[in-house]
């Protein structure tokens, strides 16, 4: 019943959710005592998706060590072959409330588009600190998704109406995003409810299509 | 278990990914890798030397006849989708083809150097590099910003010393900059925002930067390949193009946005009748928009070619020729009935 009573909830809290991302949990929360944690997420990021990980919580001398993964997909219209696959790893520091946690996260992206389909290698690398407390935090964070290569294999269209010479293959180091923002949430019970925001640019600074990200999710300690 | 999945998987696909790239992936900036090069680094390519910058051009027809100034879309576009228009050399006028400044496979620059000034200068010389003589007959041939393009020159330069005989408008967007964020907004976002379109738009810039001139033409490539569901272009034949030009596009369009400018004031004492010619289907752009457009000019008449949108230009040809000759007639711009050879 209990367990029922959490997926609901679980449910409840994503109908309410806006957009997704990753690495966002309250540092003063998490236990090994319940290493497993469930994470959902939706709201704006590159395009409006849906989010879905795990984390699990290891001891790690006096430190916990975060280990986990998700899986991303834009939903504005379902379609299997835009995704986002991160394996994610993450260490924490500092004190009882003030905390400092570095991330890395190795990617693969895919997407099919009118000209395209890609596949994209790459790591997040990512910096959170903040004021951390058991029923709420409030956190800022830094960030680099660099794109190691993308794999392109251009459509027929792209080739019958743009340009027939176009080399499939793999391209190296083609950019990224390099992003800074906010994150808080509050905690209760098995839950953490929270918000993250903040602004993306390439790794050249330049603007993005869509120059804001904005997710909220639900975590849910098992 | 995923920290197992991550090794297993991930870590070692981005490793292998990352020690092959070193050798052996290809360079997304290099020259007709994802676009096709352009005048500065395929020399078999046409092109002209004006204004400071090298312009994809050719020109069909006899030099001395008068001449047809093809003005393609955008900014940004190419004029690929309008060589049918070759047509017209056949019938005895000399027809002008060239990818403006930062478009197609003309030449790129900084987003820094384009001026709204140096923009409209490169018309003019473009026609100066191409005329025969100073009495030498002009009629544009415009579609969509292209159109536009022909309003702010006749706006500049009235008939330009009486050469300018009159203006075949396709689709124009809008002649002020009111005008031009009224039609944006009915024109963006072309998609629903839970489209497919769009998610795959936005989703594809975590693939690439458009950090380089070729990345964001190809990204740009991206963008415009769906087509615009309200401007009903048929999705089997789409007008191709060569290559976008993402810089010059958002350049120009930022700075006409926040200069401002009102290309209507003087269109009244242009001489000539204008036709202008929009595709019935267009939702963007109804009877009543282009209407508005035309009534700025002393004499015009708005032709609708049925069955069409935006790119009846290239849907239509037959009909655009039908109408482009009859007018060519109407406003007495004769052919030279001599053909002569491509310059």
């Amino acid at each position: 019943m209990r367990r029922l009573a959490l997926v609901a909830s679980v449910v409840l809290a994503l109908a309410a959710a806006t957009r997704a991302s990753a690495q966002e949990l309250n540092l003063a929360a998490t236990s090994t005592s319940r290493p497993s944690i469930v994470q959902a997420r939706s709201g704006m990021d590159h395009a409006f998706l849906g989010e879905i990980g795990y984390r699990h919580v290891l001891a790690w001398g006096d430190q916990q060590l975060f280990v986990g993964g998700d899986v991303a997909m834009p939903w504005a219209k379902a379609d299997f072959r835009d995704y986002r696959l991160r394996v994610i790893m993450g260490l924490p520091f500092g004190g009882q409330h003030w905390k400092l946690a570095g991330w890395l996260s190795p990617t693969l992206r895919g997407t099919e588009n009118a000209a395209s389909e890609m596949t994209a290698l790459g790591v997040d690398l990512r910096l959170t600190g903040g004021y951390y407390a058991p029923r709420w935090f409030i956190a800022g964070e830094v960030g680099l998704d660099w794109i190691a290569a993308t794999h392109i294999t251009f459509s027929d269209a792209y080739r019958t109406s743009v340009y027939s010479g176009a080399k499939d293959g793999w391209y190296g180091t083609p950019g990224g995003t390099a992003y800074a923002g906010l994150q808080a949430g509050v905690s209760f019970s098995s839950f953490d409810v929270i918000v993250r925001a903040g602004h993306p640019r390439t790794t050249a600074l330049e603007q993005q299509t869509v120059p804001l990200y904005l997710t909220m999710g639900v975590n849910v300690a098992l | 278990m995923m920290k197992t999945a991550s090794r297993t998987a991930l870590a070692p696909v981005l490793g292998l990914a990352l020690a092959l790239c070193a050798t052996a992936c290809m360079d997304p900036d290099a020259p007709g890798n994802l676009v096709p090069a352009t005048v500065e680094d395929d020399p078999s390519l046409p092109r002209i030397e004006v204004n400071g910058t090298t312009l994809h051009a050719e020109a069909f027809g006899d030099p001395s006849a008068p001449m047809i100034v093809m003005l393609h879309g955008g900014p940004g576009g190419d004029y690929r989708s309008l060589l049918p228009y070759r047509a017209l050399a056949d019938d005895g006028y000399y027809v002008v083809f060239w990818d403006h400044r930062g478009s197609g496979l003309s030449r790129r620059h900084p987003a820094s150097s384009y001026t709204l000034d140096l923009y409209l200068e490169d018309l003019r010389q473009v026609i100066a590099h191409f005329s025969s003589s100073s009495a030498q007959p002009i009629v544009f041939v415009g579609h969509s910003w292209g159109a536009m393009y022909a309003t702010w020159f006749i706006d500049e330069h009235g008939d330009y010393g009486g050469r300018v005989a009159g203006a075949v408008l396709s689709e124009p967007g809008a002649f002020t900059s009111d005008g031009l964020e009224d039609y944006l907004a009915r024109l963006l976002p072309p998609w629903g925002y839970t489209s497919e379109e769009l998610n795959d738009v936005l989703w594809s810039d975590q693939f690439m930067s458009p950090s380089s001139q070729a990345r964001a033409d190809f990204m740009q490539a991206i963008k415009v390949l769906p087509g615009s569901p309200r401007e009903h272009n048929d999705p089997n034949n789409p007008a191709p193009f060569w290559r976008k030009g993402a810089v010059v596009n958002f350049r120009i369009m930022e700075l006409a946005l926040d200069r401002g400018f009102d290309w209507t004031t003087h269109l009244g004492g242009f001489p000539h009748k204008v036709l202008f010619l929009r595709g019935e289907l267009n939702e963007n752009m109804p009877l009543a928009h282009q209407q508005e457009l035309a009534s700025h000019y002393a004499s015009s008449e708005v032709i609708t070619v049925l069955g069409a949108g935006h790119d009846a230009i290239w849907e239509k040809q037959a009909e655009f020729l039908f109408h482009i000759r009859a007018y060519l007639a109407e406003v007495g711009v004769a052919p030279m009935l001599r053909l002569g050879g491509a310059r």
